[in-house]
């Protein structure tokens, strides 16, 4: 392991040349001939009947090929559950939904017939509130009969059990996990903390829109080129939509343009497939940005009741959690961030007593998604606010009372999972803390309205682990390896992490490692590019992969030399014997000359195939029995420093530091990029960045009004430090790696929080905490008075 | 009804046959198949567009074909000259500037027309320069390492 020559090394990405030059290709930079554009007409009703379409008018626009509607395939479904229809049937559920789509020979023909299509809509009440649907007998139900679908597994062949209330027929899921007796922990407890936490949605608003491009083919199926995290779960939603078996549904998906999980739900597929199967054509359809912001799936909105129980000594006994999750009309897979939201509640901090309850609830409101995070945004969010409430209640240092709290090595977390070696959550936290001097007790400058703050979070979330990853490595003559994968890269990097890892097995040099990706018809099986999940598992299957290729060789050239095989070793496309200097054979001589092949085994390719790590029987008796899946641990931390201005209300984020574990990294310098990027993302989420929706229609759905971070809104330089702490291998991964990247974002809304309080005594409960809400916040904190409570809690000491 | 335009495109000259009312992204990506400019927004507001026309950073889903009418645009297939490439484009290789990748030829315009007319900025002077060009995966912090390190060159 000392002896690496190219992983750990933050070598130039493999990606690099193509991007700088503009030549790297995304889903709308391919055409193909006789292509047609799609595009397609929206509800513009959160609720509605819809009585009848007239498609005549439109049909006649000159250049559309093709008109349509819900009533050409009456029982296409698409969605996790299948319970969401390709097009709408006779009710339209959400203000932005498909009713009908037009092809045509250019995108303006096929605007000005959208225009034409006539729909008589009857308008119908919506329920938007989550906690209004979630009562029994609401006045609205969004989908009659949706508790009674077929259970479906879906997603790391997690069966999602649905543990729906049947009189509440718009909760679409419940999740429970619990530990211990909660009400005798809040017994037990000196004081009992409760609070509500709010977040809006957000948007990825990957600068990349989604889009997909089809093409039918003769056999019935077709090929789709797509901006998609996942070619073979897309290729199964497909398959499955269109009654088709695997083999008849090629994807492709090449580079895509930012994912951060928005791009995991086959957006834009169908429709371009339904319209390439009725005009013949290929057909390419390109979401608008507003199309993105309004159905493109946005983050979850969620409320989080948290009631929590500590002792005087700093002992947290007791945590019970209410989650509610409005995941908009249609469940998606917001069904398991119903489950795995609990994550963020359940690896980090020793709590004998839990009680964790979950909901999706359905609303007339678009389908929210999977977000960086999945859940952990909300969680962290309302976790990480009340430990710093709760450390004031006692008394004590929120650091100190975070660390007395966290889990140690050895110690078997809330989901039964034990604590091992790679898991660096306390380094992390001293990491960022010494980082952003909390132990410093400068004077500042307070004459001013400008108030400095700093706040300090910990976090844990998950990686998926428990996926079925397959890789090929095929051996060139001239030692060129080439790797065939389906992970998707959509700017984490993990295709220079595969050719990291191919190039130290064959020690030989990055350049010498080509990737063919992202293809059903030639790449083997990957389950998606998401969820801390690629270094891992493509990872170690990788690994298996170049194993295998490398046995095949040696036992060539064994033969050759008439040497033992476990004398020889592979190095930059020569053999050598051990020990020796000069090389014995290279790879060259065993083939064919001018084949590719060699006389005895042809093709030299290497199989690899992970499974996830294995379990052990207790293991096994402890998480999935708990759980039901296992998912490996991943840990951070995060410290800011803010600027909060008494007369307006604004928040300027002056410095942050964020620590997490990795394992032992391949590429340190894209885990950088990741806790850099998570930055910038989590100060929107933070400050800035809502999707707001007024009776189910979104009414902000531009860059003009969501407002993204620019270059202005992020600290830079050495006001930043994304740090990694040891590096402690993890056991199972490749070269001691670990999944990382996912939630570099969730600290930051919980650590400014805590700042802004620190600065100017005002406890921030909703997401995103805008100017306006920090200003009206600060004004009646001025009056403030009474001792803590619900939704309460008063500036105990004047600002740092 | 279409227009003839003519216009000239890192260095070259083209005649194009389009709508009076088609963008300059469109005559490009479309017309021309010059697809390293990006249509993110098609609204001007995230700078995946950006393209550098008479010198000047312009947004090109902005500009309508006719505007665009003898002008000499310059966009990221132009950078590198006779197989070398340009400083800005080394610096972002070297520092880790981009992830996706998809806004990086409009940043990597909007940088150049930032050094072109100031080849040393500072800090301060980039984040105004790079203002309107959003990032949405790297967090700025390499992309300002990038430009401040090519402009050192």
């Amino acid at each position: 392991m000392d002896n690496l020559l190219v992983v750990r090394n933050g070598i130039r990405r493999a990606d690099a040349l193509e991007k700088v030059t503009g030549t790297a290709k995304y889903s709308d930079d391919f055409t193909l001939p006789h292509m047609l554009h799609g595009k397609v007409l929206r509800s513009p009703f959160p609720h509605a009947r819809i009585l009848g379409i007239d498609t005549t008018r439109a049909e006649k626009v000159s250049g559309v090929r093709a008109v349509v509607t819900g009533k050409d395939i009456p029982e296409g479904r698409m969605g996790v559950v299948l319970d969401r229809p390709l097009l709408a049937q006779s009710v339209a559920r959400f203000a932005g939904e498909a009713v009908a789509l037009v092809a045509a020979e250019t995108v303006e023909a096929a605007e000005e017939a959208l225009e034409l299509i006539n729909v008589d809509y009857e308008e119908l009440p919506g329920v938007f509130d989550m906690e209004e649907a979630m009562k029994p007998n609401p006045d609205v139900v969004v989908q009659p009969g949706h508790h009674k679908l077929p259970n479906i597994a879906a997603y790391a062949g997690q069966e999602i059990r649905f543990d729906t209330v049947e009189e509440r027929p718009n909760v679409y899921r419940y999740f429970h996990l619990a530990e211990g007796n909660i009400e005798q922990g809040f017994r037990e407890a000196d004081v009992v903390l409760e609070n509500r936490f709010e977040a809006t949605r957000t948007q990825h608003c990957t600068l990349e829109p989604h889009c997909a491009m089809a093409r039918p083919e003769l056999d019935g199926g077709f090929t789709v080129w797509a901006s998609e995290q996942h070619p073979y779960e897309a290729q199964g939603f497909l398959s499955r939509i269109f009654g088709l078996s695997r083999s008849q549904v090629r994807v492709i998906t090449p580079y895509i343009g930012g994912a951060f999980g928005g791009k995991l739900f086959v957006m834009a597929c169908p429709w371009a497939i339904l319209l390439a199967q009725k005009t013949g054509r290929p057909v390419k359809l390109v979401y608008s940005r507003e199309e993105v912001f309004v159905e493109g799936l946005t983050d979850v909105a969620a409320i989080i009741y948290l009631k929590d129980g500590v002792k005087k000594d700093g002992t947290l006994i007791a945590r019970q959690v209410k989650l509610i999750l409005n995941c908009g009309a249609y469940s998606g897979r917001v069904l398991m961030v119903t489950g795995s939201s609990c994550l963020g509640a359940t690896v980090n901090y020793r709590i004998p007593h839990f009680d964790w309850n979950s909901y999706c609830v359905a609303t007339n409101e678009p389908p929210a998604g999977p977000f960086r995070g999945f859940g952990g945004v909300q969680v962290i969010f309302a976790i990480e606010s009340h430990m710093d409430m709760l450390a004031e209640s006692i008394g004590m240092d929120p650091y100190d009372f975070r660390r007395k709290n966290m889990f140690k090595l050895g110690e078997i977390n809330l989901l039964g999972q034990t604590v091992t070696p790679d898991i660096e959550a306390e380094e992390c936290l001293d990491k960022v803390k010494d980082w952003i001097g909390w132990d410093k007790k400068e004077k500042k400058d307070d004459s001013g309205p400008w108030k400095i703050g700093r706040g300090i979070i910990a976090q844990g979330k998950g990686g998926l682990v428990s996926a079925y990853s397959l890789v090929e490595v095929k051996v060139h003559a001239d030692g060129t390896i080439e790797i065939r994968h389906s992970a998707t890269e959509g700017g984490q990097g993990c295709h220079t992490v595969l050719a990291q890892i191919a190039a130290e097995e064959f020690r030989t040099s990055p350049e010498k490692i080509k990737q063919i990706y992202s293809d059903t018809a030639v790449t083997p099986y990957d389950i998606t590019s998401t969820a801390n999940l690629t270094t891992f598992n493509t990872g170690n299957s990788l690994r298996r992969a170049c194993h295998d290729a490398k046995r095949q060789i040696l036992e060539l050239a064994s033969e050759r030399l008439k040497v033992e095989k476990d004398n020889l070793e592979i190095n930059d496309g020569s053999i050598y014997m051990k020990g020796r200097s000069e090389a014995a054979l290279k790879l060259g001589q065993l083939f064919v000359p001018g084949s590719g092949g060699t006389a005895r085994r042809g093709e030299i390719i290497g199989h690899g195939v992970f499974m996830g790590r294995q379990l052990s029987e207790d293991e096994k008796n402890r998480i999935l029995r708990k759980f039901g899946t296992d998912y490996m641990q991943c840990h951070g931390a995060c410290a800011v420093e803010v600027a909060v201005n008494e007369e307006t209300g604004e928040v300027k984020v002056l410095r942050v530091a964020q620590c997490h574990d990795m394992g032992t990294p391949v590429n340190p310098q894209t885990c950088e990029g990741q806790m850099e990027g998570g930055t910038a993302m989590g100060i929107g989420r933070a400050l800035f960045e809502d999707i707001v929706i007024e009776e189910g229609v979104t009414v902000n759905p531009n860059f003009n009004e969501y407002k993204l971070p620019t270059i202005m809104e992020v600290p830079l330089g050495d006001d930043v430090s994304s740090m990694m702490p040891k590096g402690e291998p993890h056991a199972d991964g490749p070269f001691g790696a670990k999944g990382f990247g996912e939630s570099t974002n969730c600290g930051l809304s919980p650590a400014i929080a805590n700042a802004i309080y620190n600065a100017v005594g005002v406890r921030l409960r909703e997401l995103s905490m805008s100017r306006e809400k920090v200003l009206a916040a600060l004004k009646e904190t001025k009056r403030w008075e009474t001792p803590l409570g619900m939704g309460s809690t008063p500036p105990s000491k004047a600002p740092r | 009804m279409k227009i003839p335009v003519k216009l000239k495109v890192n260095g070259d000259d083209y005649e194009v046959y389009v709508e009076p009312w088609k963008t300059l992204v469109a005559v490009l990506r479309d017309e021309l198949g010059l697809t390293g400019t990006k249509a993110g927004c098609l609204s001007g507001d995230c700078g995946t567009c950006t393209t550098i026309v008479d010198g000047k950073a312009t947004k090109s889903c902005l500009m309508l074909a006719p505007q665009a009418r003898g002008r000499e645009v310059q966009t990221v297939e132009g950078l590198a000259k006779a197989g070398q490439l340009h400083p800005l484009q080394q610096a972002f290789m070297d520092h880790f500037a981009f992830q996706c990748g998809f806004c990086t030829p409009g940043m990597l315009m909007t940088a150049k027309a930032l050094l072109d007319k100031n080849p040393h900025p500072s800090p301060d002077e980039v984040r105004e320069g790079l203002y309107g060009t959003l990032c949405r995966c790297t967090g700025y912090v390499k992309i300002m390492d990038a430009v401040l390190a090519a402009a050192a060159k």
